[in-house]
This record gives structure tokens, C-alpha cells and sequence, in this order.
């Protein structure tokens, strides 16, 4: 039974794009206040059109990628070229966390899926939460990104965003959230998802600016 | 005499599923194809777009109602059946709840391949467990998903098959040779036209003094832009004025009705 979570992944934030989606969360892994996986993978290729980001409880998250490699396995088995996309996969995983609830036994993750939509030519994201709360978006956050990412998500959003202007997009968000969160970092991962093809970047570290009178020299 | 002992030795090894034959030969489910092929005839053929099931309905007796033929599944798959209605009746209960289990956990449309793979494998069972007997029903399996419109046909041997097109039950031969002949003019037909074609190859299966009417046909159609849709009674009219005037094709008569032969 998980009361708690312990290993975990902080805020993930997301938006659609013309012709993709984007995804992006910290490399963090936190142990309560102890900043102590500082390479930690939050998004995943869930399977050949989709791509998954958690936040919360890194054990769980590790359980839901055996279940994704299991389903892929199933779907090659068959061998008819038939592969879930990122619409089956949401709708799956909000069944089987709302499942978990009912159990009272959670998965404690908010799980983050984007990706292009097969079977109605389309990019997808949508976000299901611990308890099975499962909703489609343009735009999407987890966490305290909620609060402060969502915000400012809304205000840049267009249905024309090209992928440069969602990545600034995003990384103005996640600089935010370093700024703000004290349980993130600010070395990134960000994942694109366009029709037929995904791609995953390597970390980068953001460009922060701390060098502030204030903590300088602080006043007496 | 080596017949007579055939024939001898054939009725020692059909009493059960279980049982081979000294032949390799599972005569029980042999005979539950049997069954099958006493049922009325039903067509089924695809177009690029749609795929058709036009079927011929049986009345018992003059009191009775014409016997229903055709049970959709889902909004996009249904199945003509032949054989035994009441076998038909329960594996269509459970291609239903399949297909509504795919719409719960998956929010969509479960692919009409998976569907048939997962009732072959369902059917299989009784063709190996002692004391079950095969389903004693074939079934035209007419869908439409991401893949496009599928004819699928199964058997009591529970094995299954992709179809083009295909016609089963009672002197189905000579609908498939109709369907063999024009088999080219289906992929870029109109659904009118692919129904009409249906029709003239269900009706070679009837005796000279029968005709299809109203009463005992049954039309189904799934597509592009269409969910899987029933036509009975009166709503079949239009399509039969399509070829009330025409001749039937049957010259020679027809081959003999072949055995199945025994899978791969």
C-alpha cells in the first residue's frame, strides 16, 4: 500500500504545437529534500507514436514502464501492424490508476501523454492524475507546475505555435519552476513528437540568473 | 469392402472432439461444418471503401417469421451467420462485449483483425477439450476499421479467413462462382453497386422457382462515413429494383459442393 511516495520526480509541462507536441520535466529525482538523482529520465517513449512523462513516486513509474513494454511486446506479437497511440495509452493507464485507487493502493504519478494520433491525423496530449482523472488538453502541467506553469502556458498559446516558438514556450516555464520549486533543478530534458517521428533530447542546463545583490551580499 | 471399413471405422472415432481419426481427421469437427453448410446462404464482398453482407433469410415454417440473419456487433463490425442460431447467438454476445471492453479501456474501435483472432482462438478451444463440441456455426464477419473494410470468414474448425469476398451455407458454390467471375468490378464499386452484386450472387444460390422479395433478404452495410447499418423488410426494396429484371448468370450448372478439405 503506498501511503507516501518517496523517490520523487517533480513537475512536468507540456503543449501542443502546429503539427506536434512537446514535453518537458527536470532530471530530478528527489529523495523528501535531498536533491539525490541528478540524472533522472521523467520522459519515455511509451511505444512507436507516443511519448509518457510522470511526476511522483519513481518506483511506480517504474512499474508503468514494464506495463508499456508489455503492451508493446502484446501488439508486435500479433504482428498486423495494428500499435496503440497515444489515445489508447491514456485512456488505458487513467483506467488502470483509477483501478489502483479503488484498490487503495495508488500509483502515486500524474502521468503526462502526448504524441501523434493515427487514426485522426492529429497531435495528442492529455494528462491522467493518481486517482484516474483523465483529460485531453492543449496545453498541460502536473504539479506545482499547475499553478505557475499553466498560467503562463495560456497566455503564449496559439493553435499556429511553430516547435521553436513551444520550446520557448516551455523553457521559459521550467525556468520559472527552478526558480520557484525547491524541489527541482535546472538541468532539463525536452521531447518533441511530430507525425512519424519522436525524438528525446539530451539534458541541457538552463541559463539562470542568480547573481543578485541580494544574495551576494546579503543585507545584515 | 475397403469403404464398408472406412465407413466402419469413421463412426469409431467421431463420438468425441478428442478423438483422431486413423486418417488424421477430427470427424466431429467435420460434421459441425456440416452444419454450416445446411444454413442459408449469405454473401459477403468489399469495396475500397465499404464492405457488404447481404443474406438469405429461411422461414420455418408459413407461420414463422423469416429467421434473422444478420446481428451487428458494434458500430463498426457485424456478422452474417449460418448454422446453428443459437451458437451464433452466444459468440455474438461475446464479440459484443469484446468490442465494448476495447471502447472502455481504450476509447476506441477495436480492430476488426483482433476481434476474429481472439474468437478463432475462443472457438479453438472445443475442438480440443474433452466433452465440448465446436460451435456449430460459420460466420461472415463484415468491418470496417483504421486498416480499412475487412470480409472475414469463420469456421466451426475455428479456423478463420481475409476474405475478398465470400459466400457460405447452403449452395454457396454457386453465389462464389458469381463472385469469382465479377471479381474485379468490386474494389472501385459504388455501395449500391457492391450491394447489387451481392444480391445476384445470393440469388444464384436459390431454386429456379424461388426469388428474393422483401421478406427474405437482409442487407448490412459498414464504411467510410457509415456505421455498421441493418436494412430489412421494406427498407431492402431499393436495393432488389436494381436487378428485379435481370436474368440470372447460371448456364452450366454448378460444380458439385466440395468437402472442405482438412487445414494446411
Amino acid at each position: 500500500m503506498t501511503l507516501y511516495p518517496t523517490v520523487t520526480g517533480s513537475s512536468v509541462v507540456a503543449c501542443k504545437y502546429n503539427g506536434g507536441v512537446i514535453i518537458a520535466c527536470d532530471t530530478l529525482g528527489s529523495y523528501g529534500s535531498l536533491a539525490k538523482f541528478k540524472d533522472l529520465r521523467r520522459v519515455v517513449k511509451a511505444n512507436q507514436s507516443t511519448l509518457m512523462a510522470f511526476d511522483g513516486e519513481v518506483s511506480d513509474f517504474q512499474l508503468v514502464e514494464r506495463y508499456l513494454r508489455d503492451i508493446a511486446q502484446e501488439d508486435g506479437f500479433h504482428d498486423d501492424g495494428i500499435f496503440q497511440g497515444p489515445k489508447d495509452t491514456l485512456t488505458h493507464f487513467s483506467r488502470v490508476m483509477y483501478q489502483r485507487r479503488s484498490k487503495m493502493n495508488p500509483l502515486w504519478n500524474n502521468l503526462v501523454v502526448g504524441g501523434w494520433e493515427d487514426s485522426e491525423d492529429r497531435p495528442f496530449l492529455g494528462t491522467t492524475d493518481m486517482i484516474g482523472t483523465m483529460y485531453e488538453d492543449n496545453v498541460v502541467a502536473t504539479g506545482l507546475g499547475m499553478h505557475m506553469a499553466l498560467p503562463m502556458l495560456r497566455a503564449g498559446w496559439r493553435e499556429d505555435l511553430t516547435e521553436a516558438e513551444a520550446r520557448e514556450l516551455i523553457l521559459e516555464t521550467m525556468k520559472v519552476l527552478f526558480y520557484r520549486d525547491a524541489w527541482s533543478l535546472n538541468r532539463i530534458v525536452v521531447a518533441t513528437c511530430v507525425k512519424g517521428d519522436m525524438k528525446i533530447d539530451e539534458p541541457m542546463e538552463m541559463e539562470t540568473q542568480w547573481r543578485y545583490q541580494a544574495y551576494i551580499k546579503p543585507p545584515q | 469392402k475397403v469403404e464398408i471399413d472406412k465407413i466402419m471405422f469413421r463412426n469409431q472415432y467421431d463420438n468425441d472432439v478428442t478423438v483422431w481419426s486413423p486418417q488424421g481427421r477430427l470427424h466431429q469437427v467435420e460434421y459441425a461444418m456440416e452444419a454450416v453448410k445446411q444454413g442459408s446462404a449469405t454473401v459477403g464482398l468489399k469495396s475500397k471503401t465499404h464492405a457488404v453482407l447481404v443474406a438469405l433469410k429461411r422461414a420455418p415454417s408459413e407461420l414463422s417469421d423469416h429467421q434473422r440473419k444478420v446481428i451487428p456487433i458494434d458500430d463498426h463490425i457485424g456478422v452474417a451467420i449460418a448454422g446453428l442460431t443459437a451458437d451464433a447467438r452466444l459468440l455474438s454476445k461475446f464479440m459484443r462485449t469484446e468490442c465494448l471492453n476495447s471502447r472502455y479501456a481504450y476509447e476506441s474501435p477495436l480492430p476488426v483483425s483482433r476481434l476474429v483472432s481472439t474468437l478463432g482462438n475462443k472457438m479453438q478451444i472445443c475442438t480440443q477439450r474433452y466433452g465440448r463440441r465446436p460451435y456449430g456455426v460459420g460466420l461472415l464477419v463484415a468491418g470496417f476499421d483504421e486498416m480499412g473494410p475487412h470480409i472475414y470468414q469463420t469456421c466451426p474448425s475455428s479456423n478463420y479467413f481475409d476474405c475478398k469476398c465470400m459466400a457460405i451455407g447452403a449452395r454457396s458454390q454457386s453465389a462464389r462462382t458469381y463472385l469469382e467471375r465479377h471479381l474485379q468490378e468490386f474494389l472501385d464499386s459504388n455501395v449500391d453497386d457492391l450491394v447489387r452484386h451481392g444480391l445476384r450472387a445470393l440469388r444464384e444460390t436459390l431454386p429456379n422457382e424461388q426469388e428474393l422479395n422483401t421478406k427474405n433478404v437482409s442487407v448490412a452495410i459498414v464504411g467510410t462515413d457509415t456505421d455498421f447499418t441493418l436494412y430489412d423488410d421494406d427498407d431492402v426494396q431499393r436495393f432488389l429494383t436494381g436487378i428485379e429484371h435481370e436474368k440470372r448468370e447460371r448456364g452450366a450448372p454448378a460444380p458439385m459442393d466440395v468437402a472442405e478439405g482438412q487445414d494446411g
